[in-house]
């Protein structure tokens, strides 16, 4: 009996990337969607025995798809497969109802062992079909950003989650190429009309430079404050200050390291400056504004459950850095080919 | 170049770099101590190697040093530390005792983790910077 599959990410680079990971020799029927609801819509439809589910995604995410599995008793294996590696994602998926959690992203040989833990697939039993009901969209370049950033800010979510107890709320990150002085729009967790302090870190890799802004608005660094609570010291400025060295190095390391493995390079980041205090957004930027015209932004913003509390990371990389970050990602995909 | 003449030179300019180098164990023991840290706290490598650094240091924080370095160890990342968070971690006299700004060394701070083969963290590796100038400059 052909099983009919679905995998469901919002990033067509990632669909592939696990389509290319599934055995070739599975009796398979594969369908895609991009959002929860068109999950569902294929469960709905008898097309997702076994549905491949991302958690962080536009329109319904993960958590959404997998209530509504439950609450609509529909029979369908869900695996999770997720950048997000927070002990706690993988207790709520699995509260949800979710059969299995595999980070991303995963390998040949990781897939094929669940799949036959399962009793899903037998070697040679078939072949691989791809079902092709939507037309294959051109790829968006963006894209490609947007799922290295996607595993590397799993990471980061992760450490931080450790250091403040609390569950991390991971969001899409958002890719934009920007002048520097649309910074702010570059930004979907602040809101534009709120004071921001800023941290700035310089880091480099294999010629490639880049800049790690962490912003947090006025009202949330004495959220963060509290968080910390006993572990800050010295006066009230210098424990908000403390807190946002915490959080920024905390970040931007483990984002910059995650980024650095998927890409092969080793980024060395130099000490973090404090850019700013109280400041509207737009003025962050305007020493740099004459020297780049774009900039690619990769904005993480971070939310924490239960707190009111959210940040951003952002990620900048000028025009010269950018054309080496694509000769890398080019290896990067040729090597996710094999 | 030899092995040894390569190492003998990596030595050479661990000692005349102007940044202070310390690698402690897991139980916060010096094993390395350079001669920016010799020739500031006025302690030889051979009086503080292997010695508990809180011990040696006894102006050092150790509840929230140990904060900082503990969170290296778990996480695998590195720690900065800005001073204006905390002015100074090690009390040193400001490198100019003359002309200079402040009667103390402003110093910024970075903790990194070290690996050994199997890619294990290891020992921290304590690097201070005198930021003294900055600090003058703002």
């Amino acid at each position: 009996m052909t099983l009919r599959v679905t995998i469901c990410d919002d990033s067509g680079m990632a669909r592939k990337q696990l389509l290319r990971t599934l055995p070739k020799d599975w009796d398979a029927q594969v369908y895609q969607a991009e959002h929860g609801q068109q999950a569902l819509d294929r469960v709905k439809a008898g097309n997702a025995e076994v549905l491949f589910l991302d958690l962080n995604m536009p329109v319904m995410d993960g958590y959404q798809t997998l209530e509504a599995i439950q609450q609509q008793q529909l029979q369908c294996l869900v695996i999770v497969v997720s950048g997000d590696i927070q002990p706690q994602a993988h207790s709520r998926v699995t509260e949800l109802g979710a059969m299995a959690f595999v980070k991303k992203p995963m390998g040949g040989g990781e897939l094929r062992e669940l799949l036959q833990q399962f009793g899903l697939y037998q070697p040679a039993s078939g072949h691989l079909q791809l079902v092709d009901e939507q037309q294959d969209q051109p790829e968006n370049p963006l894209d490609v950003y947007r799922e290295v950033s996607n595993v590397a800010m799993g990471q980061a979510g992760d450490h931080l989650a450790r250091v403040l107890d609390t569950f991390i709320e991971l969001p899409v990150p958002n890719v934009n190429f920007i002048a520097p002085s649309e910074l702010h729009m570059a930004l979907q967790t602040i809101d534009n009309t709120e004071r921001v302090s800023a941290i700035s870190q310089g880091f480099a890799g294999s010629g490639i430079l880049g800049e790690a802004l962490t912003l947090f608005s006025d009202t949330s660094i004495d959220d963060v404050c509290q968080l910390l609570g006993s572990q800050l010291s010295g006066s009230l400025r210098q424990q908000r200050i403390e807190a946002l060295m915490d959080i920024a190095s905390i970040i931007s390391s483990a984002c910059l390291n995650g980024l650095g493995q998927q890409l092969h390079v080793d980024f060395t980041a130099s000490q973090p400056v404090l850019l700013g205090e109280h400041k509207a957004v737009s003025e962050l930027l305007k020493e740099s504004e004459q020297r780049w015209q774009n900039i690619l932004a990769i904005e993480i913003g971070y939310q924490l459950q239960q707190h009111q509390v959210g940040f951003d990371l952002l990620l900048l990389f000028p025009a010269d850095a950018v054309k080496v970050l694509d000769q890398q990602l080019a290896h990067w995909l040729a090597g996710q080919e094999d | 170049m030899t092995e040894m003449d390569e190492l003998h030179a990596k030595m050479s300019i661990l000692g005349a770099i102007d940044v202070g180098i310390v690698v402690l164990d897991r139980d916060y023991r010096i094993n390395m101590w350079n001669e920016f840290m010799q020739n500031h706290s006025g302690l030889r490598p051979s009086q503080v190697r292997d010695k508990n650094l809180f011990k040696m240091c006894p102006e050092v924080d150790q509840a929230w040093l140990e904060r900082k370095v503990e969170r290296v160890w778990e996480l695998d990342a590195r720690v900065f530390i800005t001073w204006e968070q905390r002015p100074y971690v090690f009390r040193f006299r400001n490198s100019r005792p003359v002309s200079g700004y402040s009667e103390w060394m402003y110093q910024n701070l970075t903790i990194i983790p070290l690996h050994n083969t199997r890619g294990e963290v290891y020992q921290v590796c304590l690097i201070l910077y005198d930021v003294s100038e900055q600090v003058r400059e703002r």
